[in-house]
């Protein structure tokens, strides 16, 4: 188990029996998971399971009782939230998370600025440090936010700031990206946009996401893992897992009764 | 992947475009704070020595809430303990003088450092607490410095202060009324100047982006906590710059420049005047301060106009005179300018 960690990772991240309680309920119980590096990995299951309480744990919101956390290699099962993401995690949120009252602009430039030694500048203008302005610009224009440069977050369309978390988590060429419900409570042809997004993102990205729609999850996934009630049921190929028996019992079986 | 190609020819020029446009924009603002400073090195000359005094307090009040407002308005951190920071500078002008014969500038230098410090202590003890709990542990604190300052008596001087503190450090054409009141505008000008420039820095900015959401700014390499505590130490040094000018003016310090009062009174400078805006407490601070001053001479009880005052901004004002004006000139805007709006929609 240590002997991993000196070598190249296996798992761009990873889990290793995973515990967390609140109080008596076990959130998260016994979970291991290893994704490797460039794979697509769906986290399905019913409501309830734990699939964003896990996430919280991979992303550093918050410390499992119980297990270890790696992360390319490296332990970070005790590093804060910007610690994991200085080496190379990003995330979004299942509820939208963006800084609500600044600019899209702004959002982009102080994502960007988190990376360099911008970061600690307290006497130039955001923008105007180490060519911020221009490289916000550009993301800006790859996601196709460019027309709303200027206006404040909270202003903007519900599948435009979806679209926003997403272009922040690439901000820092991430290694690995956490993507929590990336099409929840889209319309239709957002939702639509959005998968072709999650699509389109560079192979050499691992990305991990927990998906509602089981259409767009195996779809967009190589490996799909059940939870249910904290634990994984199953783990496998799109294919498998929809003809795995306990998932059908436990999470098809209730959609297709209902 | 055909999307960038073709918008990126839209948005280059756009780009290169934008500082030129907006050059003139972004200088109207910097030669209008240089001619309203100007006009107001004249003031001593167009009144009496008490209204010079009056604008003297108005100007470092104004940095007081301009200072609170990193941590309130823009940190979106509620701290009523910023008399903490204004009495260490009071002191620092009042025990340096007295005991050491400082001069101005090592008082200032120790003040900004105090402060700071202050600060950052302030900061770091709050790391844990949010909303109405950071109210009452920043109040705790002050009250702490205020209960030292009041105990060592061999120091501070007690209840009775510091009295009679010479400014003979200070250069002869400064030293008093209009002088003094020229002086305090040149450093409440540079000290508000080094607030907006680190307001709109990287570093300021990304305070603004722990207040909007810590887990966000995390997630994107940020430490939130050092973010808080770097706004409690820049906010607590030129609060303490503040309490310099102030005792300077004053002649003396006691524990009344330490008084919970004072962090009450700044809150609502800020609020009033709009907490949000960068000017929006310096405003508040002048306006409370010259109502004051105007409400005395006709009755007694000004007290119960400030309650008054403070009731119809709660009512009609909840982000501030300034919040309010800007949101009527958004409204403004909008009604003359739809269809250059629509279009701007019609590009995403």
């Amino acid at each position: 188990m240590t002997t991993t960690t000196t070598t190249t990772p296996e798992y761009a991240i990873a889990a290793t029996s995973l515990t967390v309680r609140f109080g008596a309920f076990k959130a998260t119980d016994d979970v291991t998971l290893g994704v490797p590096v460039g794979e697509r990995r769906a986290l399905i299951g019913p409501n309830g399971a734990g699939k964003s309480t896990l996430f919280n744990l991979l992303g550093g919101q918050l410390r499992p009782t119980e297990g270890r956390v790696s992360l390319l290699g490296h332990d970070v099962t005790r590093l804060p939230a910007h610690r994991r993401s200085r080496l190379g995690l990003a995330r979004t949120f299942q509820l939208t998370n963006l800084l609500a009252e600044l600019t899209v602009r702004q959002n982009v430039e102080l994502t960007l600025a988190a990376r360099s030694k911008a970061a600690w500048v307290f006497w130039r203008r955001l923008g105007a440090v180490d060519g911020l302005a221009e490289r916000a610009l550009d993301v800006l224009a790859r996601w196709d936010l460019d027309g709303s440069a200027d206006r404040p977050v909270r202003e903007l369309a519900y599948g435009q700031q979806r679209v926003l978390e997403i272009a922040l988590a690439m901000c820092g060429d991430p290694e690995v990206l956490l993507l929590d419900e990336p099409t929840a409570g889209l319309s239709p042809a957002d939702a639509r946009r959005l998968t072709g997004l999650v699509a389109d993102l560079p192979r050499t990205v691992t990305v991990v996401l927990i998906e509602h729609d089981m259409e767009v999850a195996f779809a967009l996934a190589d490996r799909v893992s059940v939870l249910q009630a904290g634990r994984i049921i199953a783990d496998g190929t799109p294919d498998e897992v929809s003809t795995d028996k306990r998932v059908l019992e436990a999470y098809l079986g209730e959609a297709t009764s209902a | 992947m055909t999307t960038p190609t073709s918008t990126k020819p839209d948005t280059r020029p756009a780009a290169a475009a934008a500082p030129g446009r907006s050059a003139p924009r972004r200088w109207a603002p910097g030669a209008g704070v240089l001619v309203a400073v100007a006009l107001l090195m004249f003031v001593p000359a167009a009144t009496d020595s008490f209204y010079t005094f009056v604008a003297t307090r108005m100007l470092l009040l104004g940095l007081l809430a301009t200072a609170f407002n990193a941590v309130f308005g823009f940190g979106g951190m509620s701290s009523l303990g910023h008399a903490a920071f204004f009495g260490i500078g009071g002191y620092a002008v009042g025990i340096g003088v007295t005991r050491w014969d400082w001069s101005p500038g090592t008082v200032l230098a120790a003040a900004l450092a105090a402060g700071a410090l202050a600060g950052a202590v302030f900061g770091l003890a709050c790391l844990r607490v949010r909303g109405i709990y950071l109210l009452l542990l920043t109040l705790a604190l002050a009250q702490a410095l205020f209960g030292l300052a009041f105990y060592q008596t061999e120091w501070t001087g007690g209840d009775n202060g510091i009295p009679n503190i010479p400014r003979d450090g200070l250069p002869a054409a400064v030293r008093e009324g209009d002088g003094y009141y020229r002086l305090t505008l040149v450093v409440v000008v540079l000290c508000v100047a080094l607030l907006w420039m680190y307001q709109r820095s990287p570093l300021g900015m990304s305070v603004v982006g722990t207040r909007e959401s810590e887990s966000r700014m995390s997630a994107a390499g940020y430490r939130p906590g050092a973010l808080r505590t770097v706004a409690f130490a820049v906010s607590g040094a030129f609060s303490a710059v503040a309490g310099v000018l102030e005792v300077y003016l004053q002649g003396s310090v006691s524990t009344a420049s330490m008084s919970w009062q004072i962090s009450a009174d700044v809150l609502v400078y800020a609020i009033l005047g709009g907490a949000r805006h960068f000017f929006g407490p310096f405003l508040g601070a002048v306006a409370v301060t010259g109502l004051e001053v105007w409400v005395s001479t006709y009755t007694d009880r000004w007290m119960t106009v400030l309650g008054v005052v403070y009731v119809v901004t709660a009512l009609f004002l909840a982000d501030g005179v300034l919040g309010r004006a800007a949101s009527l000139l958004r409204l403004a805007r909008t009604k003359s300018g739809a269809g250059s709006g629509t279009s701007a929609e019609a590009r995403t």
